[in-house]
């Protein structure tokens, strides 16, 4: 084809190009969320629950009833049966949200306080075990896999309304992944599409509603979202599917590579994790939310790996925040649980997340009825 | 820099088209020295300090040219000629081909129980220099033949040496068509403007979208593992890189003839759907056809064609077709590939004179196309398998599986083994098949979409760009054609 053939002139060409620039840049700036977001909630383009918590947020903040919100790692995802606690809750019209993210720790959960806070629930709970107190040195630092995940898919789903002080905590290179422009989130949907697209067609091929697996998501607003926010989904106990001397080979095994690490060497003060955690508590409490930090147990093996005095750290930043902070605690790390209420080394099963809600939720009953109340661990 | 990155069309064109329309404004001999420049800007961003040898394969075309013209005793004429072949072909040999010749020795020393001793140099291959040295020496041998004049003056030639849209990975332009395209001013044309974005867009949809997201399937088949046996995993890897390779390779003539375009300048065509060819000499009609028609020009003609015979016609065929595979890369697949090629080039002419074959083309013209497109195809796709696998310990098994030897047919376990994206992957092979094998009777899309009215073709480049950055994949692969 020659070109001599099309018919045009300089003023329609250019009218064509504005065009063309018009539909380019209304598609880039507002399609990506519309094409990715569902796919993005249920799990598909990102597996599992990290997509959640701002849509989580705005769900809670509609809720009329007094609500209790768990943060933390996926020790708190694996402690926290909401629905339970809900149940067993006395104070009327009472509902617990389980927000712990696997692979979470204060550093990177800070981010959604200000969502938090806006939700405004009655008592925020915040676990804290040794694996929430580690650093690192500020020296050569890089943006983790794990951070390059998470904080661009918080700073996508925030609003300008929902930045704050945490943004000063952050490291330079983390500061990076964060987009400051409504347009440059909008923009970063783009980066989604693809996978939301192929998503959609295998929805479509085998006209299935929802992709049903551990890592997806129940369809927001519904009844079964509401179910999930309170209890997330856990895979089948692995220590239930192994003997006693199985679970100790594999203690054996796996122990001596971890105590060296961070978390299992607790700092007292001074990490980026606490001073998260500083801000994440200092922001509640001027927000009037009461916030209870909440220690959960690990199997009753696991200390014995760990030398004297190696979590030290851990009982004295308990100390400190009770006295620095307005918090309630309750500390169930020291305390000695049964092999059987373990998924593995420091997550609960389904008999432990029992456990937990029966000895947890009379206490918070009592902060939300306005009561200082003082938890007597169970020491043997 | 190259056609997929944003400097090349955030920085790069605009300046150059730029200074070509409005600094060198109708001053044809400004804007033929700025596209030289800008040319050797480019380059230089490709490939470094290699542009010196862009240079030298100019320089001295340029000189034995004049020297070839000046002169009318024909051993003269063949000496200078020579000179320029044996440089051409002295830069190609070093830089694409020494290693390849030292490992070769080396490996058939092992062989016969000695050990080997030359080490490779490690050379690394300058971009283009496939394409610029066929370029250049065709123009010689066109003034060898006396086929035109040479170009007035060296930055006339250097220009269509170096042109930057065509410089790296073709379409091989002729000298004669390139300086008919220079010799006047070039100025800004709303048609040939709105024909380049067309090409340049859809070319990168084709790369970006298609070849890019179907290379991801061809990577995960193509390594080593017991599912090689399994043949419909392989003609799914086969059919994936024959359409990852026209895409990747046709996607970079279009953004190429597409920025030519922009600045007034017809490059030739270099594909016609291949997919559709009816024969393996159909094929190459449609494949790559600014080579093909160079390698029947400058080795099979000289060759002596189909002059001499047919057994000197199938010898001839034979080289060409070596000759033109290793031209692609240095590697004994390639040799390979060229080598199956000459061998369906020349069974075809074979049987196609054969009067049983003439025979069922006159009582059954229609199943004997479809049959004759079916065979090709699924001989055009086998050879695939051979240009995309260097390492013997997966071609061998795969070669094996596609024509059913030692193999197994399992589509489940096949589809379970590709990577994530399968789903919309496919959708456009099968959008892309689609398409492919209509284009005998609908034209060409880029043509139709280069000719809608403007809102609709605003509206469609819009809806283009936003495509690209959608289903764009999380990595972009370098065009496979930089390779050689």
């Amino acid at each position: 084809m020659d070109w001599e053939e099309l018919e045009g002139d300089l003023p329609n060409f250019f009218y064509s190009l504005f065009i063309g620039l018009i539909v380019a840049l209304f598609c880039l700036s507002n399609a990506g969320q519309f094409i990715a977001e569902d796919e993005m909630l249920n799990g598909t383009v990102v597996p599992g629950r990290f997509s959640i918590t701002y849509e989580g947020y705005k769900y809670i903040s509609n809720d009329d009833s007094r609500t209790v919100v768990g943060i933390g790692s996926s020790i708190m995802q694996y402690a926290m049966d909401g629905k339970c606690m809900s149940e067993q809750s006395e104070v009327e019209n009472t509902k617990f949200y389980n927000f712990g993210m696997s692979g979470g720790y204060p550093y990177v959960e800070m981010v959604q306080i200000p969502a938090l806070i806006k939700s405004e629930p009655d008592v925020v709970m915040i676990e804290i075990g040794p694996n929430s107190l580690w650093g690192w040195g500020s020296n050569n630092y890089s943006a983790s896999d794990y951070h390059k995940l998470r904080f661009p898919l918080s700073s996508m789903q925030m609003t300008h309304d929902l930045t704050g002080g945490w943004y000063d905590l952050l490291e330079q290179k983390d500061k990076e992944l964060f987009l400051n422009t409504s347009m440059q989130r909008n923009l970063q949907w783009n980066d989604y599409t693809r996978d939301a697209i192929d998503a959609k067609i295998k929805n479509w091929v085998y006209d299935i509603a929802e992709i049903e697996n551990y890592n997806s998501v129940p369809k927001i607003n519904t009844k079964q979202w509401d179910d999930y926010l309170q209890l997330p989904k856990h895979l089948p106990s692995k220590y239930d599917a192994i003997n006693e001397s199985q679970i100790r080979e594999e203690l054996d095994e796996s122990m001596p590579k971890k105590i060296n690490n961070g978390v299992y060497n607790p700092k007292s003060n001074g990490t980026q994790n606490h001073a998260a955690l500083e801000y994440m508590i200092s922001s509640l409490n001027d927000a009037g939310i009461e916030v209870v930090i909440v220690g959960i147990p690990h199997h009753p093996w696991v200390r014995e790996y760990l030398e004297p005095g190696q979590l030290d750290g851990l009982n004295e930043t308990y100390s400190n925040y009770s006295s620095t902070f307005n918090v309630h605690q309750i500390q169930m790390y020291w305390e000695t649980w049964n092999s059987n209420e373990f998924y593995n080394r420091n997550h609960l099963d389904s008999d432990g997340r029992e456990r937990f809600c029966q000895q947890v939720t009379p206490f918070i009953d009592e902060v939300l009825l306005g009561n200082e109340p003082l938890y007597v661990a169970e020491i043997e | 820099m190259d056609f997929t990155t944003l400097e090349y069309y955030s920085h790069f064109l605009p300046i150059t088209l730029l200074a070509v329309f409005l600094l060198a404004y109708r001053n044809k001999n400004m804007q033929v020295s700025l596209l030289l420049l800008s040319s050797y800007v480019f380059f230089w961003f490709a490939s470094g300090w290699h542009v010196i040898l862009l240079l030298i394969s100019t320089l001295v075309d340029w000189n034995v040219s004049n020297k070839i013209n000046s002169t009318d005793e024909i051993s003269t004429k063949k000496r200078w000629l020579t000179l320029s072949m044996v440089i051409n072909l002295g830069l190609l040999a070093t830089f694409k081909y020494l290693d390849f010749i030292i490992e070769s020795l080396n490996w058939a020393t092992l062989k016969i129980g000695g050990s080997p001793s030359i080490e490779a140099m490690g050379l690394i291959l300058p971009v283009g220099i496939s394409f610029y040295t066929f370029q250049t020496m065709s123009y010689t041998i066109d003034i060898y033949r006396g086929k035109y004049k040479p170009y007035d003056n060296f930055i006339s030639f250097a220009c269509y040496a170096a042109f930057f849209p065509q410089l790296v990975a073709g379409p091989i332009v002729r000298a004669d068509h390139f300086k008919e395209q220079i010799s006047k001013p070039i100025s800004l044309q709303s048609n040939s403007f709105r024909f380049g974005i067309t090409l340049i867009v859809l070319g990168l949809a084709k790369k970006l979208i298609i070849a890019d997201n179907v290379a991801t399937h061809v990577d995960s088949i193509f390594i080593e593992g017991e599912h090689l046996k399994n043949t419909a995993l392989i003609w799914w890897g086969s059919l994936a890189f024959g359409i990852q390779i026209y895409c990747d390779f046709s996607a970079y003539t279009d953004i190429a003839i597409g920025s030519a375009a922009l600045f007034g300048i017809r490059l030739p065509e270099n594909f016609d759907s291949p997919y559709i060819a009816r024969s393996p000499q159909d094929f190459w009609r449609r494949w790559h056809i600014s080579l093909s028609t160079w390698l029947r020009d400058y080795l099979y003609i000289p060759l002596g064609g189909s002059r001499n015979g047919t057994r000197k016609m199938l010898i001839a065929l034979m080289i060409t077709m070596l000759l033109g595979g290793l031209w692609h890369g240095a590697s004994w697949n390639f040799v390979l590939w060229g080598f199956l090629h000459g061998l369906l080039l020349i069974i075809h002419k074979y049987l196609s004179k054969t009067k049983y074959v003439e025979q069922l083309f006159t009582k059954l013209p229609r199943v004997s196309l479809f049959t004759g497109w079916l065979i090709t195809q699924f001989m055009i796709f086998f050879t695939w398998l051979v240009f995309r696998v260097e390492d013997l310990d997966i071609l061998i098994p795969s070669m094996k599986s596609f024509i059913g030897i030692d193999n197994y047919f399992s589509p489940h376990a096949g589809w379970n083994l590709l990577p994530q994206g399968k789903y919309l992957t496919s959708l456009l092979v099968v959008i892309f098949a689609f398409g492919h094998l209509l284009s005998w009777k609908i034209g060409k899309f880029k043509h139709w979409m280069a000719r809608s009215n403007p809102l609709v073709w605003g509206i469609s480049m819009g809806l283009a760009i936003a495509g690209i950055i959608f289903l764009r994949p999380s990595t972009t692969v370098e065009f496979i054609y930089f390779r050689f």
